[in-house]
């Protein structure tokens, strides 16, 4: 008897739920561990990452201002420093709109087409995660040097990447490209393509279905990407010492402290020029603690 | 003619989902695709929207005399109301309902003040006047899936499609947004099919209904005839609470073990004079209970196991003498009367029954007319 049956798996089913709550409450009574102990680890998280995190940063500003406030604005103000920034400016904002370009389209593919290879893919792009900076440098030295044909090829036509501008622009694409793509593939999996599809049948074009559903949908995720990259673009340096080759027209701001570091006569000036990082680093974890709010919000309105 | 679908065949991977199925759906009724998951219902209901594309070789799909094979889903002129409502989460209702409007090319876009309008009246339309500023996830799910059928007619369509409309709600909403749909429909008359697997909804709401099964449709009909006049066991099966029974024709007559009765030609499917084993399908209501058998007709005992009577009629758990449980149902003064209790014997006569002879079910000649029936 169809209808009864049915009734009793609807029973049988609520039974479950409810088994599963009381499963749950016993679980947390036994995982949740005595006053003194979770005060003991509380205590002992906060005093690590005291010393070992806000620690040091505060070292950073306070060693800044070591040779007073004048040497710290003429630090910031040098030639070289200039130089630097807009070396990094420049790398971050290449490396930004490819990134938003090949992550919107990463994703869009894998989170919203099913094809043979799709795996396969998606460990592709974790690549520059999965690699050392240095051999993603050394990566790119062996694609540009003088010993692979591309290399001559391009020494014959008098085109210069290597140990130039270009070459630093390349390596903070390459260890940048998976964040945005990573961050946009969960949105659009778990969404899905109903409203891509409600849209198309209400006459909208692929781009008009592009710019007014899907971007929309991915745009807390997708700033969150781009806040990401920002970080590691600006901050890049293990890549970019191996194809800059330490020369003051090369250098990023990472490289430039590191060159300032190791002259020994500079004094504060490498910390000086260390607090616009630092500064850049507070401004992206707080920007970044404000999306994963909106996100967690957007998700939890879902329709 | 509204839609006209024409030997339409669809496989996924080694999958059939569809297989050779043709319906017509007449221009301003309501069809209802019934059948349980896997049936073919929405691969079907999607097909004739256009968003899926039924295998290379097999038929068309007709929409208003016109073949729109080639013609792209946004041009076809339907309107599709999707499971999960599929509102856009990030708009407003207003620009929900808008947005069929606004991503019009330019010179066939409404004005404005036109597309304002418009959406005033639907949003009135589906009682949410107050809420065009919310956003779908403020909304409870009867509302957005108005919500969702105000965004599909504002482009106004030549025709609707819903998939499992009230399949995300609970029962007492379910209840409510069904009339409400058909009074809707009752007014404006445009030509609807919407999937369900809820045989309730279906018989309730449509004019006709296509009972599905494994890629194909076992019947067409209207509520009545599908309900008292099944075609097949399946859809005797499907469409309310049915006792099942082996047992045999023989030259017109029913057995059930050594219980024999007459059936008329009207309950029987199949070979009525020939000698064929049989399943006899008899819905709860239709027992005659009694203490006595009844003389001439088919009747046999069963004894009662379980009584459950808090409702408007009274169910009853039988069981025969050769161990089967079957299910009656009978009314309280009915009950009274027959001082039925548990561990009483009693006699069973079918008032209706319906006979498949198992040379129908496994001849493929009663599905053929079937399906190629038009209306």
């Amino acid at each position: 008897m169809k209808r009864i049956d049915r009734n009793r798996v609807d029973a049988s089913a609520s039974d479950e739920r409810l088994d599963h709550e009381a499963y749950c409450r016993a679980v947390k009574r036994a995982t949740t561990e005595s006053a003194f102990a979770r005060g003991a680890l509380i205590a002992f998280v906060s005093l690590f990452m005291i010393l070992f995190l806000i620690f040091p940063l505060a070292c950073v500003f306070f060693e800044a201002f070591a040779d007073g406030a004048r040497a710290f604005v003429r630090a910031l103000s040098t030639k070289e420093t200039l130089q630097a920034v807009k070396m990094t400016l420049l790398a971050t904002g290449v490396a930004i709109p490819l990134n938003v370009v090949f992550g919107l389209a990463a994703a869009w593919c894998i989170g919203k087409f099913q094809f043979w290879g799709k795996g396969v893919l998606i460990s592709l792009i974790d690549i520059p995660f999965a690699i050392s900076p240095i051999i993603a440098g050394l990566l790119f030295v062996f694609l540009f040097g003088a010993s692979s044909s591309l290399g001559r090829f391009l020494a014959e036509h008098n085109i210069r990447i290597l140990f130039s501008a270009p070459a630093i622009v390349i390596v903070t694409v390459f260890v940048t490209f998976p964040f945005v793509a990573r961050e946009i593939i969960p949105v659009f999996e778990a969404q899905g393509t109903d409203e891509e599809q409600a849209a198309r049948v209400l006459g909208a074009s692929g781009w008009q279905i592009f710019w007014r559903v899907t971007l929309p949908n991915a745009k807390w995720a997708l700033l969150y990407g781009v806040i990401l990259c920002n970080a590691r673009a600006m901050g890049e340096f293990g890549a970019a010492v191996v194809v800059a080759r330490n020369s003051v027209k090369t250098n990023t701001l990472p490289l430039h402290i590191n060159t300032l570091y190791q002259s020994y006569e500079s004094g504060a000036a490498p910390f000086a020029v260390a607090t616009l990082l630092a500064t850049i680093s507070i401004i992206t974890l707080v920007v970044k603690t404000m999306l994963e709010i909106k996100i967690r919000s957007a998700e939890s309105t879902d329709g | 003619m509204g839609i006209e679908v024409r030997n339409i065949t669809k496989t996924f991977g080694g999958f059939k989902a569809l297989d050779d199925v043709s319906l017509q759906v007449k221009a301003g009724e309501l069809v209802a695709l019934l059948g349980p998951s896997g049936s073919g219902k929405t691969t079907l209901l999607r097909i004739i929207a256009g968003l899926e594309t039924p295998d290379s070789e097999s038929g068309s799909v007709f929409f208003r005399g016109v073949r729109v094979d080639s013609q792209k889903v946004g041009e076809r002129g339907m309107g599709f109301v999707f499971q999960h409502y599929a509102l856009f989460r990030h708009m407003t209702v207003f620009d929900n309902i808008a947005f069929g409007m606004t991503v019009k090319p330019r010179r066939l876009r409404p004005s404005k003040t036109q597309i304002r309008e418009k959406v005033q009246a639907l949003l009135h339309m589906i009682q949410l006047d107050n809420y065009a500023d919310r956003y779908p996830s403020q909304l409870s799910g009867g509302q957005r899936q108005r919500v969702a059928l105000a965004r599909a007619l504002a482009v106004e369509p030549q025709a609707l499609l819903l998939d499992e409309p009230f399949g995300a709600l609970d029962a007492k909403v379910r209840v409510e947004l069904r009339s409400w749909l058909r009074r809707l429909h009752d007014e404006i008359h445009l030509t609807s099919v919407f999937v369900t697997h809820d045989q309730d909804e279906a018989l309730e709401l449509a004019d006709r209904v296509a009972v599905m099964n494994q890629g194909k449709i076992e019947q067409v009909g209207t509520p009545d005839e599908v309900f008292h006049s099944p075609k097949t066991p399946f859809v005797m099966n499907f469409l309310g609470q049915v006792n099942q029974f082996r047992g045999r024709m023989e030259r017109g007559r029913v057995w059930i073990g050594r219980y024999e009765g007459a059936a008329t030609n009207d309950e029987i499917n199949g070979d009525a004079n020939g000698s064929n084993p049989a399943t006899i399908f008899i819905r709860p209501h239709d027992f005659e209970i009694s203490t006595e058998p009844r003389k001439g007709r088919l009747s046999f005992p069963a004894t009662v196991v379980r009584v459950r009577s808090a409702g408007n009629v009274v169910h009853v758990e039988m069981v025969t003498e050769a161990g089967e449980t079957l299910f009656a149902e009978t009314s309280h003064q009915e009950r009274a009367a027959l001082s039925l209790e548990n561990g009483g014997r009693f006699f069973l006569t079918p008032r209706n029954l319906r006979v498949f002879t198992d040379d129908v079910e496994e001849n493929d000649e009663v599905d053929k007319p079937q399906r190629a029936a038009s209306f």
